[in-house]
């Protein structure tokens, strides 16, 4: 822990590895067998009136990765390297934010939630549960930059956003729905449903299919052992709620 | 029945900026002859599914053109 300026005012848990060069600044409250990098800064000063930052028990945060006083993060808090978290964010348990995502602040997300490299959440945004955005994916908020409006997206539960797809102002993303790679979405998206390149739809993601293997969509039919086996269920019943949806939006 | 599946598959076709096909041939491939990605082959599924009420990946892989004639036909 070299060089590294930790207030006295801040609340450090048991078993709790703070790298160097770090800064912990007040109100930060730091839980039970967390792990901080080399160059953290915890608790940056903001604008918000909450001056909190609590990080829940067996965190991981990496190097150089910066996190705004204001906001909350439920148990197993998992960074990679350069992150950014503006204030007034609050998370569930086990997000995954990787290297170079920056959240801009005042956003709601789930349990389990999963953002890869590179990946630029608006401020505002609201994100369910068990939701996936891959690297170089933007959602924005400003319909007509730069102005005061802010049309923040909604992303409900169990939603795919694949690699470098733009969501456009005030897009609600039902649940389930699965954004192909390069694509540029606006509007409502139903529950399910599989949509291309500029808002094109390609069907259900309950039809998604590699025809290789054999696997089939939606990813909760797969990919469930992925997680603790106390959300197995939780996750299998998302699948099965996303997979009725089919002939209700498709049929 | 033949041509109807042709007509969706050209639909997805052009979707791609793919030229249409003049006919099916029962060995004709959905990856390698009809260059249809799993996204294309959603859309396939849903279409078909609309249109004769059978999903065709339901019970096993298809991989060609003959498969979804003998899946159709039961």
């Amino acid at each position: 822990m070299i060089n590294s300026i930790i207030s006295k005012k801040a609340k450090i848990g048991e078993n709790v590895s703070i790298g160097n060069y770090c800064k912990i600044y007040d109100d930060v409250i730091i839980e039970d067998g967390c792990v901080i990098g080399d160059y953290v800064i915890l608790g940056h000063p903001s604008n918000s009136k909450n001056k909190e930052l609590y990080i829940g028990k067996n965190s991981t945060i990496r190097s150089h990765s910066i996190l705004y006083s204001g906001s909350y993060f439920e148990e197993r808090l998992e960074t990679g390297h350069h992150v950014l978290i503006r204030e007034n964010t609050k998370a569930g348990k086990n997000l995954r934010v990787g290297s170079y995502t920056d959240i801009e602040g005042d956003v709601t997300i789930g349990d389990y939630v999963r953002f890869h490299s590179y990946v630029h959440i608006g401020k505002g945004s609201k994100i369910g549960d068990f939701v996936w955005i891959y690297s170089l994916c933007t959602l924005t908020n400003d319909p007509l930059p730069p102005s005061h409006i802010e049309r923040p997206v909604i992303v409900e539960d169990g939603v795919v956003i694949c690699v470098n797809s733009t969501i456009l102002p005030g897009t609600h993303l039902r649940f389930g729905s699965f954004v192909a790679s390069g694509s540029i979405v606006e509007g409502e998206i139903k529950p399910g449903v599989v949509v291309e390149g500029k808002n094109l739809i390609r069907g259900h993601v309950s039809k998604l299919i590699n025809i290789e293997t054999g696997i089939r969509h939606p990813w909760m039919n797969h990919f469930f052992d992925k997680y603790p086996e106390e959300e197995h269920r939780r996750i299998k019943e998302l699948g099965l709620k996303i997979k009725e949806s089919y002939s209700k939006n498709m049929g | 029945m033949k041509e109807i599946l042709l007509d969706i598959i050209n639909k997805i076709r052009k979707s791609k900026k793919l030229e249409p096909l003049t006919e099916l041939n029962d060995d004709m491939s959905l990856r390698n002859d009809l260059g249809f990605d799993s996204l294309d082959l959603a859309e396939l599924t849903v279409r078909v599914e609309n249109e004769f009420g059978i999903d065709i990946f339901e019970d096993s892989i298809v991989n060609s053109v003959g498969e979804i004639f003998q899946k159709l036909s039961k």
